[in-house]
């Protein structure tokens, strides 16, 4: 079709940007099958370990700007190259302005429309379109298209850069050592398994496990990744998928359906989700594992959880232990008292809530797992029904179990949909 | 942190040996399976693509399983007329029985085979047209139809949700590799939209590339097209007929096109969609005599008062069929331009039929320049004729099958496919 030659091309076409329909579904696209399975098979004939990780970062390097874009890459390269660079020096004011930076970025990025408008816009709807617009003029225009382009592009996995970069300064700061060798911490940046929906790595358990993989992959890794990367996709693709639609075509007509049909619904919902992420995580854990590299865990059978505690140890594991070491307990955790305790946990879960989107039901659905916490740590204290209600439930798991996960489904009604409509559908449960 | 140590579901006693050659061998006996069924026809009862058949529910039907069907069809001595375009001549409005394309086949008679391979918002150089092209060693005495609206040259590798098609036909070497249509494909996907088409527009160009080159190797799509058609569906899609019933086989659901022929005008015309239709009627004609700009419609006449063409347009038109075909499939194509119902071009004013009138002839005139053959239909049918704008009833669908049967004859007989 053209002079030039078919390497040449598969390379371009390698290099060229996805499109917007592939970022929200990177591991079942064509072009992720084909390049994990080059970089894979890549890295088993290299049999050398500086090899394997220097050819891990290219394909790294390549991933990222396949899915990210020059515009959605060079805000972390330079929040990477920062990062890095402070996490070398001595200065504790250094790194504690490298966290505020990276804090900053993910708020400029991902959640300037939302403070500007939803939340600013609040107090007086004309502030918020020209903050925003002032502050996308900060950036310089890119040459990259005819018309220029903003900087100013949701870089692809704003969060768990951020995420990752203030945990690595922080325990930095606090003493532990930082990733002098530059291609590690690259590595550590943009590991492409768990780039776009993580685990939310800790560099101190990942780069022990990234040279332990360089040495020392072996047939076991195989096996369990690929058993783990099957078990993921059909989470992911066969059942996730297919129940996304249905629930899409259903939960329009909620009202209309008979209650057994809704609460089918309603427990579909709940499925869906569970399957859809931890699937995703699975085949980033298992993709980690064909280069031998263990991720941490994200989900360990949620719905098993007999309490809200247990459930948020259960869930979204990376994300909920994050909140906890780098929000919780340095706000105070449960150090200054019941209603500092209570405090910090509402605060703590309105940012889990917002981390995964800038729209007020995902904050309001972290509240309502705030409370839900904070009651269920605390109604044994309650005077008079407190011990009484204890001593009737710590016997009757099951009934904790229902309560438990009744509660955390009712929140995926408020994650999923506008509170007037999760709310109605709440209600809907109830009443024929 | 936790380490992902397998969850205790996944502690199979397999060593790790035995677990990858199951994983190679499961993998590679799949591939074969799915080679052959490729070359195997599973469209039993097949009248046309119905949405159970389509992208629309999330069945991609392959190049190699409309060869197979083909294959199975085409009897000795027949000529194939293979019928591709959009809703209009899949028979939308026409239902399974009186679809225009099997009246087309009654009136060719036992020397033609019509296979209707059309699918809903497809173009020229979509599904149909590649499988003819891929068949044209095999079949070569063979005639595609397809329609158009005027001066809307197709895309040169497929449109949106049908590209894979040709990608399709192109990785596994079935296609002519024609320079003239190489270039045209080149500076089509220049369009970032047609490179990376907006959310729910298609594939990206690279990951069509990608499928098409692994499907090559693989042939997944056949195989997964055969367990969803025969035995198990596997993909729930928004006209499935309930939660469950969603798995049972897809060729066990009945073709779903009602008789338009039975709706009152009112259902065929809708009153609140009145204006838009109109828009949309007078849209067919006034951009190739004007220019349609944010401040409105800017015809272009003559002295006399006589619509003179809007020559950007059609130059670009012109330019746009060079490359969309090889040079010798254009001669055995019959591009049909589909006018829209009477109900509404009788509302436009005299001089704004005149216009719509001119648009339709002069498309015809110039797909002929181009090497093509074309016809235009739909000035003398009734409102009757129609579904709705642009569907044909049964009715009207007997009409097109009269008038493209003679077509189809006479470009027969001036391409050498009958025998003194």
């Amino acid at each position: 079709m053209t002079d030039t030659p078919q390497w040449f091309n598969a390379l371009r076409a390698a290099f060229e940007p996805a499109s917007a329909e592939d970022y929200g579904r990177i591991f079942n696209t064509y072009w992720f099958i084909v390049f994990a399975g080059i970089t894979v098979t890549m890295y088993w004939i290299l049999r050398n370990a500086r090899l394997r990780l220097g050819f891990l970062g290219v394909a790294c390097v390549v991933f990222h700007y396949h899915f990210a874009g020059p515009a959605g890459m060079l805000p972390i390269i330079a929040l990477g190259i920062v990062t890095y660079l402070l996490g070398l020096t001595r200065s504790r004011l250094a790194r504690a302005l490298g966290i505020t930076l990276s804090v900053l970025a993910l708020c400029f990025y991902k959640y300037l429309h939302f403070f500007a408008n939803d939340a600013l816009g609040l107090i007086n709807p004309q502030w918020g379109p020209g903050l925003e617009t002032s502050a996308k003029h900060l950036l310089p225009r890119l040459p990259l298209s005819a018309g220029g382009l903003y900087l100013f592009v949701p870089p692809l996995g704003m969060s768990f850069f951020a995420f990752e970069f203030v945990h690595y300064l922080y325990e930095v700061r606090k003493g532990a050592a930082p990733i002098t060798n530059p291609l590690r911490f690259l590595l550590f940046a943009i590991f492409f398994p768990s780039l776009v929906a993580g685990p939310i790595k800790r560099y101190g358990q990942f780069v022990p496990a990234l040279e332990s993989g360089a040495q020392s992959v072996g047939l076991e890794d195989v096996s369990v990744g690929l058993r783990r990367i099957a078990m993921g996709f059909l989470k992911k693709i066969v059942i996730a998928d297919n129940l996304t639609l249905a629930i899409d075509y259903y939960v329009p007509q909620f009202a209309h359906l008979a209650l057994s049909a809704r609460w089918t619904v309603f427990l579909l919902i709940a499925l869906r989700i569970l399957l859809d992420f931890s699937g995703y995580s699975d085949i980033a854990i298992g993709v980690a594992r064909l280069l031998g590299i263990v991720l941490p865990e994200n989900f360990n059978w949620p719905y098993a959880a007999t309490s809200i505690q247990e459930f948020w140890q259960r869930w979204h594991i990376s994300l909920s232990s994050w909140i906890r070491d780098y929000v919780y307990i340095p706000l105070g955790g449960n150090r200054h008292g019941t209603a500092r305790r209570i405090l910090n946990g509402l605060i703590a879960f309105a940012l889990v809530g917002l981390w995964h989107g800038p729209a007020w039901h995902f904050v309001i659905w972290g509240l309502y797992h705030g409370l839900g916490l904070a009651l269920c740590a605390g109604y044994a204290q309650l005077p008079g029904i407190g011990p009484r209600l204890q001593a009737f439930l710590a016997p009757r798991r099951r009934t904790c179990w229902l309560a438990t996960q009744l509660f955390a489904w009712i929140g995926w009604l408020i994650f999923f949909y506008p509170v007037s409509q999760a709310w109605a559908m709440t209600t809907q449960l109830f009443v024929r | 942190m936790q380490v992902s140590e397998p969850h205790r579901s996944f502690r199979l006693s397999l060593p790790p040996w035995t677990l990858l050659a199951g994983v190679v061998l499961s993998f590679v006996t799949l591939c074969l399976l799915g080679r052959e069924v490729s070359r195997e026809n599973h469209l039993s009862h097949f009248a046309r693509f119905t949405q159970w058949t389509s992208p629309e529910t999330k069945y991609y039907p392959t190049v190699g399983e409309m060869m197979s069907h083909v294959r199975m069809r085409m009897k000795p001595g027949q000529i194939l007329v293979m019928v591709g375009g959009n809703s209009i001549l899949r028979g939308v409005g026409q239902p399974a029985g009186s679809i225009w394309t099997q009246a087309l086949q009654d009136r060719l008679g036992a020397g033609y085979c019509v296979i209707n391979f059309a699918f809903d918002s497809s173009n020229i150089t979509d599904g149909a047209a590649v499988v003819a092209e891929a068949l044209r060693n095999e079949f070569p005495r063979q005639i595609y139809i397809a329609n158009a609206a005027p001066a809307q040259p197709p895309p040169p590798d497929g449109s949106g949700t049908y590209r894979f098609m040709f990608w399709e036909a192109r990785s596994k070497g079935l296609l002519v590799d024609d320079p003239a249509r190489n270039a045209a494909i080149i500076a089509s996907n220049q369009n970032p939209l047609i490179r990376n088409p907006p959310p729910g527009g298609g594939d990206s160009l690279l990951e069509l590339r990608a499928r098409e080159w692994l499907d090559r190797w693989f042939y997944f799509q056949d195989f997964w097209n055969l367990v969803t058609y025969k035995w198990v569906n596997t993909v729930w899609g928004f006209y499935m007929p309930g939660p469950t019933q969603f798995l049972q086989p897809r060729r066990t659901y009945a073709d779903p096109e009602p008789d338009r022929l039975k709706y009152s005008i009112d259902d065929r015309y809708i009153p609140a969609n009145l204006a838009a239709e109109l828009v949309n009627v007078r849209g067919c004609s006034e951009f190739t005599y004007g220019i349609v700009d944010a401040t409105g419609f800017h015809e272009q006449k003559d002295a006399t008062g006589h619509w003179v063409l809007y020559a950007p347009l059609w130059d670009q038109f012109n330019a746009g069929i060079k490359g969309i075909m090889p040079e010798e499939l254009k001669k055995r194509t019959l591009i049909l331009l589909s006018r829209s119902s009477p109900f509404y071009v009788r509302m436009l004013t005299p001089d704004e039929q005149e216009r719509d009138n001119l648009a339709y002839l002069h498309a015809v005139d110039m797909w002929k320049a181009g090497g093509y053959e074309s016809m235009d239909y739909g000035r003398d049918y009734t409102i009757g004729d129609y579904g709705d704008r642009t569907h044909l009833t049964s009715s009207g669908g007997a009409k097109l099958a009269t008038s493209v049967a003679a077509k189809v004859r006479e470009m027969s007989r001036s391409l050498g496919y009958l025998t003194p």
